[in-house]
């Protein structure tokens, strides 16, 4: 016991605990550290996200901002202890099970803390009480409304004294089946996620939750300027600390490394600055240590000499003839290609300051604009914003002797596996990628810088290294691109489009990441979903001093959606038009072409727009003395899927018992994909879902996916599980045929057993027959390479299928403080076939519920390059009051989908109208303009006092 | 070399002094603004740091000889479930009830947001308008600050080094009303862009109001009061002219400024228009 350490006595979870703790230790640290209960999350580390939340003495505290020695004594709950002794969920528990109240579940056990502290208090709350007791909790997932609904059924559920789990079917949204859709066992039913138990009792492991024998901790040391040149490094003040091993620079790194950049497109970026720091924040050195603490306080001790360069602040700074360039030779010059590179990275002209580009025209756009009858112009931006995903940043390597292990919270665990072998110098087969949950990506995730400098670090170490960032430092490492979008447009009178010319600038920050692709789809989606003959789009990546700018939910699309769907309201107004009449004129139905060559439209947008629109009709009434101004607006959105030439693998294998395991490279970031993917193999198998396992990717064991995004995972991996489960049970169908001496078309498998001849065989009986063939257990495999005929336009990439989006949003608007609030919200998706309504209801409103974030509050603030907001205390995102109860997802089913039983992909369809939408109702409801994003309460304010002076 | 800084636990008053008399040594009571510098997420780490959370001394809520007295320790959650303080001074349930989340409401403490000083503190203007008064002490013994003299710069107390807050008395008055405002309310988590605290005497709704006190927040660099406007609503009554005339005196009287969470401009105009609100309302029209 050091001369600080007080004794610590308390009953956690039931159990006495008696240990020594340091003076200054949080409660949080003493609860995961300390006693291993790692279910206990750490996001934000300042209180203000309720991750952390742990019960004292039944009050919710965040574990985070407690100092451990005030517990002392106390009883102290954690998620690990809220089910009974023998593995009975709490009535909360099981309830949030049933609503599909989790995605991630990285903030579930802080929002089941405080939810347990609300029932112990008031056993019958209404939904206002439980909404206002979840505040201080945020996910960024579910939207809360299956959060709020599964407190109130679970406080029902404690009145009725009915024991957890005895309500039956999970109350949602209007078009909900609870059983499977008529002609199938399993599509369809709102089963529920098969991660649900291990995430609602704090079993479910994340990166930073795993224990590793002889593990070191990295701590980052960032440039505090947005672009300078290093001129020195001193750190012997931090290796004097005691605990620390080593401080790794760039130098390092070229000695003990094969490559030292990385990039999906271009590799123009350095894992550690190279002599010169191109934005605030990027990372120069690791200070590695025995423990994370000692790593953190001794990383402030090294002291970098930078001296100033000029610094681009913005795209139009970037532009000028004589603006100073962000690439000037070095690296830059020389950069390889990425993973993706090809044809991606054809635009790339750093001399230019351009990272990516996208160019396209048809017709005759300044003719047709000369001869309409109207043209209306619009500039219109939107700000950067932070993906703020509740888990930060990690990862964990792992060196061994020809080889290398990394754990990541990654969307791309085999292009990873490329990357990592590219820097350390091993084939791609030597690097094991290992992605366990992903705490929330929205695209943070995709190409996230952690995991190759933790590899190369971990690699130049020859230990195990772990990389945790914080939130802020989370912050720092990606965000959503800054667009400036020109809008021009002909019309007739009577509101036929003619033309349309769009400039698209975005900021793509320093290094070019993800940004050539997102500017190509942003200027590809630009035109929006109507018919426009005489067409020019030209968009930008433009480099400048900023964080690297890369993939974020909706890829490009929800930038230009937003501008063109301001800019189409404005057109309605010009004309004296009603806005959705305007836009049905011009509307793509289905089967329409958006571009000619492209996968015809397989969304049914104007049937959309009419479900909107009687949605939108229901009346809803003004509370006594609520004297807002109300307004309604609509928005309409397009996706393409990406899929081009991506493949995926899986791989079936039926047990003894009947049951059976996926291999699947599918990262379940809290989209449910695990839980598709069972679905699908047990559709195929006849058997119930929870008979099916399903990994999680380690490309070790599981075979090849391209990449868990554009939301295709449902098509592509579904595909892939479909067909190995056929696989398998075709092979068992033809060995059983063999055995019976029957036709292998009487047979069929159902319930894990061989059916159709006079006597069912089981899968076990199977294994064990003579002369069946098998060893013990039945594997299949299957394969979905989409066969995409080469498309003349979008780099060849023809769609997968296309996401069709409406929204719409009734708003009320306080006119004496500029603060809306969102009275209704409804979004209509085209989704193919549901396999599980509550998940795909859970991404539908979950993603729409982030947009109003980004619709109303979310603005990355950069000062002269100067990041001013990276935490959650100045970068608001939506919490559980922002969120209204007038809430409906309605979804097309055709059944027409490329996935497994006519199923889409849904995971970005709803975010791409939020903005607009509520953007639309705004202008309706205040008769003011407004071209930039986010609509919060001072900008609301001061554009209504300037339509009132005008 | 860093260090996690060392924490003392005094198990009582007394003891908490006799520390303090050797050093200055920084109080931590919830923990909720304080504990973000002792793990380093944010500014630099004490240097040594006195935990309160055993002086049971400073809990609790007591009514005495027409004042209301809240001990420092006493969290946001125990003044909102007070029956004292619903029936003799509900505003200040209505004040507690804006800060922060639950998990903040649990921790935090009254004591902790007087002397934490920031100018978004969500209680000090009510406590200005109340003309509360805090009670400090240290080894040298206590002394009575009244809150118009408590936060005399850019967070900095009248607090000595080595005093710490003990209560705040908070003198209860007949036909006194007070109104309480945080632009934002619906949403506690977030920081306030402005709050304000209104109080007045007024036997009825037809009487002049009398003892106008107005103190905002989020404001300036300090919780303040707006003396000019209370002198223009002293002696008047609730009518159209009067709100108008006060959102304007009060307009012009403040000096707010840009941050990432609002602007200037915006903080002056809706602390107006709130104002007037209240009036407006007072008034019965
Ligand atoms: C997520 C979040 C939301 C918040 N929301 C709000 C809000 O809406 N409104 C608001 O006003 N505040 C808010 N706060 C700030 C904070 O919670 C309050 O100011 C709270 O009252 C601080 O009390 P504490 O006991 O936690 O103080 P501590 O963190 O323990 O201490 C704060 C400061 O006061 C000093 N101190 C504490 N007690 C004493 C004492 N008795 N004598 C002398 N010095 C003392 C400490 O040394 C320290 O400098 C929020 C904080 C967080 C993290
Ligand atoms: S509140 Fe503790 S981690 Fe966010
Ligand atoms: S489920 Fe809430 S943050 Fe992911």
């Amino acid at each position: 016991m050091s001369e600080h350490d007080l004794p610590f006595e308390a009953t956690v979870n039931g159990l006495a605990v008696s240990l020594e703790i340091p003076a200054g230790r949080t409660l949080a640290e003493l609860v995961r550290d300390d006693l291993g209960l790692t279910g206990t999350k750490v996001s934000c580390a300042m209180g203000i996200c309720g991750a952390c939340t742990v019960l004292v003495d039944g009050r919710s505290v965040s574990a985070c901002t407690t100092l451990a020695a005030d517990a002392e004594g106390t009883t102290i709950t954690t998620v690990e202890g809220l089910a009974g002794p023998d593995g009975t969920l709490s009535a909360l528990q099981a309830a949030f099970i049933r609503h599909g109240a989790l995605q991630c579940g990285y903030c579930t056990p802080g929002f089941l803390a405080a939810a347990t502290e609300l029932l112990a208090r008031t056993p019958a709350p209404d939904e206002a009480q439980v909404k206002a007791a979840l505040e201080g909790n945020i996910c960024r997932c579910t939207g809360y409304r299956p959060i709020v609904a599964a407190v109130l059924d679970a406080a029902k559920a404690g009145a009725a004294g009915g024991p957890a789990g005895a309500t039956a079917k999970a109350q949602h949204a209007p078009d909900d089946h609870g059983g499977p859709t008529p002609g199938f066992t399993v599509i369809g039913s709102a089963v529920p996620r098969v991660d649900a138990r291990v995430k609602v009792t704090g079993a479910a492991a994340f990166v930073g939750d795993l224990a590793v024998a002889g593990l070191l901790h990295g701590a980052v040391v960032r440039s505090d300027v947005p672009h300078g040149r290093i001129v020195a490094i001193d750190a012997a003040e931090a290796l004097a600390v005691s605990g620390v091993l080593r401080v790794v620079t760039f130098a390092d790194l070229k000695s003990g490394l094969k490559g030292t950049h990385y990039g999906p497109v271009v590799r123009d970026c350095p894992l550690l600055a190279d002599g010169v720091v191109r934005y605030e924040g990027e990372p120069i050195a690791v200070v590695v240590a025995r423990d994370a603490g000692t790593a953190r306080r001794a990383a402030r001790l090294v002291r970098v000499d930078i001296e100033d360069l000029p610094r681009i602040v913005d795209v139009v700074g970037a532009m000028g003839d004589d603006a100073p360039r962000v690439h000037a030779g070095d690296g830059a010059a020389t950069a390889a290609k990425g993973e993706f590179g090809g044809a991606w990275a054809d635009g790339w002209e750093p001399a230019r300051n351009i990272a990516g580009q996208y160019h396209d025209a048809r017709g005759d756009v300044d003719a047709a604009l000369a001869a309409a009858d109207r043209v209306f112009e619009g500039v219109y931006t939107v700000p950067s914003i932070t993906h703020a995903s509740i888990e930060n940043q990690v990862a964990t390597a792992i060196p061994s002797p020809g080889g290398i292990t990394v754990h990541g919270s990654n969307q791309y665990p085999y292009l990873m596996s490329k990357l990592v072998g590219d820097l350390v110098g091993l084939p791609e087969s030597a690097v094991r990628i290992v992605i366990p949950f992903v705490g929330g990506s929205f695209g943070g995730k995709e190409y996230a810088s952690v995991l190759p400098l933790c590899a190369g670090i971990a690699w130049v170490m020859g230990r195990p290294v772990r990389l945790e960032y914080s939130q802020e430092e989370s912050f720092r490492s990606a965000v959503r691109h800054a667009a400036t979008m020109r809008f021009t447009t002909g019309v007739t009178h009577d509101g036929i489009i003619t033309a349309r010319k769009i400039d698209i600038l975005f900021d793509t920050g320093a290094y070019a990441d993800q940004g050539p692709r997102v500017v190509r789809q942003a200027g590809y989606r630009a035109p929006g979903p109507y018919r426009i003959p005489n067409l020019q789009v030209d968009a930008l990546a433009v480099y400048t001093n900023k964080i690297p700018a890369g993939a974020y939910r909706g890829f490009g699309a929800s930038q230009p959606i937003f501008a063109c769907e301001r800019h189409m309201d404005e057109i309605a107004a010009g004309l004296g038009l009603d806005p959705v009449a305007f836009r049905e004129r011009n509307l793509l139905g289905l089967g329409d072409d958006f571009v000619v060559g492209d996968l015809p439209l397989d969304c049914d947008l104007p049937e959309q727009l009419r479900i909107a629109r009687e949605e939108m009709a229901r009346p809803l009434p003004v509370a006594p003395g609520d004297t807002r101004l109300r307004g309604a607006g609509y928005a309409i959105g397009l996706k393409n899927t990406a899929s081009g030439n991506l493949p995926s693998t899986a791989i079936a294998r039926l047990h003894a018992d009947g049951s059976a395991t996926v291999l699947a490279s599918s990262v379940e970031i809290g989209q449910g994909t695990l839980t598709m993917i069972a679905m699908v193999v047990a559709e195929t198998l006849g058997i119930a879902a929870e008979r099916v396992r399903v990994t999680t990717p380690d490309t070790a064991v599981t075979p090849f996916d391209q990449r868990t995004s554009s939301s295709r995972s449902t098509v592509h991996l579904g595909v892939a599980a479909q067909r190995a489960a056929q696989d398998a049970a075709s092979r068992a169908i033809a060995a059983a045929a063999r055995l019976l001496g029957v036709e292998p078309e009487t047979l069929r498998l159902a319930g894990g057993a061989i059916t159709g001849a006079p006597k069912p065989m089981s899968i076990g009986a199977l294994l064990k027959a003579p002369g069946a063939g098998f060893g013990g257990e039945i594997i299949g495999v299957g394969d979905f390479v989409p066969e995409s005929p080469e498309a003349p336009t979008n780099f060849g990439m023809r769609a997968g299928y296309w996401e069709g989006s409406v929204g719409a949003a009734l708003v009320a608007v306080d006119a004496e403080t500029g603060e809306v609030e969102v009275l209704r919200y409804v979004t209509v998706s085209d989704v193919g076939r549901i396999i599980n309504p509550l998940t795909a209801h859970g991404q539908e409103e979950g993603g729409a519920v982030m947009a109003f974030g980004h619709a109303l509050f979310e603005d990355s603030q950069f000062e002269d390059g100067a990041f001013l907001n990276p935490s959650l205390v100045d970068y608001r995102v939506p919490r559980t009051t922002d969120v209204p109860s007038d809430f409906t997802v309605r979804a097309l089913e055709r059944g027409d989908g490329p996935g497994p039983f006519g199923a889409k992909g849904l995971g970005e369809s709803s975010i791409i109208t939020v903005a607009p939408a509520i953007a639309n109702a705004v202008a309706a409801a205040t008769g003011a303009s407004f071209r930039d994003l986010p609509l919060n309460a001072w900008t609301v304010w001061r554009a209504m006092r300037e339509r009132e002076q005008a | 070399m860093p260090v996690e800084p060392p924490v003392e636990t005094p198990r009582d008053l007394p003891e908490a002094f006799r520390l303090l008399a050797l050093a200055p040594r920084t109080p931590i009571a919830g923990g909720t603004d304080l504990m973000v510098r002792i793990t380093g997420e944010i500014g630099s780490p004490p240097d040594q740091v006195l935990d309160l959370s055993r002086l049971d001394e400073l809990r609790g809520i007591a009514l005495a000889g027409g004042q209301l007295t809240v001990g420092a320790l006493t969290t946001y959650a125990e003044i909102r479930r007070s029956g004292l303080v619903a029936r003799s001074l509900p505003v200040l349930a209505e004040a507690a009830a804006t800060v922060g989340a639950v998990q903040i409401q649990n921790r935090g403490t009254l004591g902790g947001n007087i002397a934490n000083a920031s100018p978004a503190g969500d209680t000090l203007p009510l406590l200005l308008a109340l003309e509360a008064v805090i009670e400090v002490g240290g080894p040298r013994g206590e002394r009575s600050i009244p809150a118009d003299q408590f936060w005399i710069a850019y967070r900095t107390t009248a607090l000595a080094p080595d005093e710490l807050v003990l209560r705040v008395r908070i003198p209860l008055v007949e036909a006194r009303q007070v109104r309480f405002r945080k632009v934002g309310t619906r949403r506690a988590q977030a920081i306030s862009k402005v709050v304000l605290a209104l109080a007045w005497e007024q036997a009825d709704r037809k009487d002049r109001w009398g003892h106008v006190r107005l103190a905002l927040g989020s404001v300036a660099d300090r919780p303040i009061r707006a003396r000019s406007t209370e002198l223009y609503l002293e002696g008047s009554r609730a009518t159209l002219e009067t709100a108008d005339g006060a959102a304007e005196t009060v307009a012009a009287e403040i000096r707010p400024i840009d941050d990432v969470r609002s602007t200037a401009d915006y903080r002056r105009q809706v602390t107006a228009r709130i104002l007037h609100r209240i009036i407006r309302d007072a008034g019965g029209w």
